[in-house]
């Protein structure tokens, strides 16, 4: 099973990805619904690969990240950020960052999975 | 606005998804019914806020326009590709000329591509079946000429005026069963424009139509006062 941690601050997005996931029977997927709530997760939980939410209130997706690259065991699991402002300049932007992919919303459930283990590979 | 616009649509669309995926059970077929109409319908809400956002971009000068050295030929190549299924869907051949020699342009692909895709899907939606559509370019002096030229039903002559007007090149039935926003001329227009060129058309009704971008080999943006005043009289 993949570990993955969603951070999305929107609890039907959150319900939807879950339930998409589930079905594939191939991640185990742990849910917070903000930054400050993902940061303290990982203190005791290494997941494989992130799904994080661009715009979130408080920390955004990317400060987020900034933030969990210092914790021990997280500076090389990779990142997958989710955002509505898809721009071609501000997705290279996230990319820069070290992201393996950047997925636009709205998202296809159904491809989400594939997505996830495709971005894994990069 | 385009997180709070498209966060619910995600909700919308991802929900509807799964349930048509039968996630979450086996469904009654006039509930199928229903649903596929709701999400073919989510789809066009999509394709219309995404040009909203990008005409919003436009008016507060807000587009970003990617200026690099590049190959229109390559570019209208990419186009045709992207846009590929459409030949089988609308059965519709498609065809270059002038694009097998390298072409060099200054100016944005993906923005290039975007007006393409919006022209060709025109082209294809009003062609009749086994027509032709053509795709050229052309150098003129200092500018290429890229022209997409359809043989459907044309555009009437009293219609032609306000063809690249917002919501004015349908009716509201038409957009239904094309699929159109009938933003896609708006925005294409603004584009060529901020990129420095023009667009123009010639059509007649029955025979068919032409549209025609010229653009300029060589683009400097003198910072952003000078493609933001272009763009906000485009739009």
């Amino acid at each position: 099973m993949i570990k993955l941690l969603h951070v999305e601050d929107d609890a039907d997005i959150r319900e939807i990805a879950e339930m998409a996931l589930s079905i594939t029977g191939e991640f185990e997927v742990v849910q917070c619904d903000c930054g400050e709530a993902a940061l303290a997760k990982v203190a005791d939980y290494t997941p494989d690969v992130l799904l994080l939410d661009m715009m979130m209130p408080g920390m955004t997706g990317r400060q987020t990240l900034e933030k969990m690259r210092l914790m021990p065991g997280m500076a090389d699991v990779p990142a997958i950020f989710m955002t509505a402002r898809a721009q071609h300049a501000e997705i290279e932007e996230l990319l820069k960052t070290g992201a393996a992919d950047v997925i636009s919303k709205p998202f296809d459930p159904m491809t989400l999975g594939d997505m996830l283990k495709a971005a894994m590979q990069k | 606005v385009s997180h709070e616009l498209r966060s619910p649509l995600t909700s919308i669309k991802g929900a509807m998804g799964l349930l048509l995926s039968k996630a979450t059970g086996e469904l009654p077929p006039k509930a199928v019914g229903m649903l596929e109409i709701a999400h073919r319908n989510a789809d066009r809400l999509i394709l219309i806020i995404n040009d909203i956002l990008d005409l919003e971009k436009i008016s507060s000068g807000e587009m970003e326009f990617e200026l690099q050295d590049t190959d229109m030929a390559e570019i209208v190549r990419e186009a045709c590709k992207a846009n590929d299924m459409l030949q089988q869907r609308f059965g519709v051949t498609l065809r270059t000329v002038g694009c097998d020699d390298p072409l060099p342009v200054r100016t944005d692909p993906n923005r290039i591509i975007q007006v393409l895709t919006n022209l060709l899907t025109n082209a294809y939606k009003f062609s009749k079946p086994g027509g032709t559509i053509t795709i050229e370019i052309n150098q003129e002096d200092s500018q290429l000429r890229v022209s997409v030229q359809d043989e459907g039903a044309g555009i009437p002559a009293s219609e032609q005026h306000k063809i690249f007007e917002r919501f004015a090149d349908m009716t509201n039935a038409d957009r239904a069963t094309k699929g159109g926003t009938g933003l896609g001329l708006n925005i294409c227009k603004a584009i060529i424009e901020g990129l420095g060129g023009t667009i123009e058309f010639e059509s007649k009704e029955g025979v068919g139509s032409t549209f025609n971008i010229l653009l300029p080999k060589t683009l400097v943006l003198y910072g952003p006062a000078d493609p933001v005043e272009k763009l906000k009289k485009a739009s």
